[in-house]
């Protein structure tokens, strides 16, 4: 298994229960329709704004805008041959690449929306004083005060004003 | 306290989790998950689970972390992102929802903006419990939402903006909020 922070040093993976072998199944299938549907939809767009109607686009493959209009919709099943007949409609040109999860990107990335989110210090300073099993479990609690107190001495955050 | 600061404040006391697919890229947009969402996710009993969904619906979190494209249809129809116009007074405003779509749309996360890019999910419905719009279930999960926030957020509004763009500001199809 490849560890997440060797891919990605900014932001710590945090775990859900793994996904059973067929929703992972799944999940790899939603990925690439969902792929697919946006390479193929960003040159329609593309395409539209150059001036080429839904009307061209579809009769190019001998379809109607009832058709096309409805394979974008949202990513969905695509057949190789609905994926390479929209292709064909935008004049375009497929590549297909699958990259190894550990492959290292073609530069380093420089922004990560996680970024200034966490509080390292706080999180290290309320696990030791705070054990996980005794943070309240249900949401519709309210923070325990001691849990709030470290976290704010830690900080040096004042509660809100309103 | 800043909501930036607060949200940190809740995920270390253990009562919103981030969601952070695993990609090779760093993540451009957050997603934070309540405690009932991410049972919603983990839990073999829950729907998400029954229905054999969770694939479908981590790939949508990963669209939205990732920073893919939230689209709108050919009609100019949001399909992935979308506000829910109730009547006002019926029901609480800023209330969002991420439609997993795949074969059709099943599972629905309900969620509000914290700040740009931001946004909390509150729980995960499916779409044949809710029924139609305007149904009791639809109007139980929208004070669902609103008391999930209420008591995570006290004393902070959801985000409010005037175009779609304030909420998503990258990679995001332009469609007009509610009016």
């Amino acid at each position: 298994m490849i560890s997440h922070s060797a891919l990605n040093p900014m932001t710590p993976h945090s775990a859900l229960n793994p996904m059973t072998p067929k929703d992972r199944a799944k999940y790899g299938a939603a990925l690439a329709k969902s792929a697919a549907f946006d390479a193929v939809f960003n040159l329609l767009r593309r395409r539209n704004a150059e001036g080429r109607t839904q009307i061209q686009i579809a009769e190019a493959i001998g379809a109607d805008t009832g058709w096309l209009s409805k394979q974008f919709i949202g990513p969905r099943n695509w057949t190789m041959e609905t994926f390479g007949a929209l292709v064909e409609a935008l004049d375009g040109e497929v590549e297909i690449v699958v990259r190894a999860m550990e492959d290292p990107l073609p530069s380093r990335p420089n922004y990560d929306a996680y970024l200034g989110y966490g509080m390292p210090n706080i999180i290290a300073a309320s696990t030791k004083s705070v054990p996980p099993s005794t943070v309240t479990p249900a949401s519709t609690k309210p923070l325990p005060d001691e849990l709030l107190n470290v976290i704010r001495k830690t900080s040096g955050i004042t509660a809100p004003s309103s | 306290m800043s909501i930036h600061t607060h949200i940190a404040v809740l995920e270390v006391a253990g009562k919103l989790r981030r969601y952070v697919p695993k990609s090779r890229y760093s993540p451009k947009r957050r997603l934070y998950l309540t405690e009932k969402a991410v049972k919603d996710l983990e839990s073999p009993d829950s729907v998400i689970n029954l229905l054999a969904i969770r694939g479908q619906v981590e790939e949508g979190l990963k669209r939205w972390v990732s920073g893919g494209r939230v689209w709108v249809d050919l009609q100019g129809k949001p399909r992935f992102l979308k506000p829910l116009c109730p009547p006002p007074s019926e029901t609480p405003p800023e209330i969002w929802e991420l439609r997993f779509t795949d074969p059709r749309v099943q599972a629905r996360l309900f969620l509000r903006f914290a700040e740009p890019d931001t946004i909390i999910g509150t729980k995960f419905h499916t779409r044949k419990l809710l029924g139609d719009r305007g149904s009791p279930e639809w109007k139980a999960a929208f004070r669902e939402c609103e008391t999930s926030w209420n008591e995570l957020f006290p004393g902070f509004t959801p985000f409010s903006g005037k175009t779609i763009h304030d909420y998503v500001t990258e990679n995001c199809d332009d469609f007009p909020l509610c009016s």
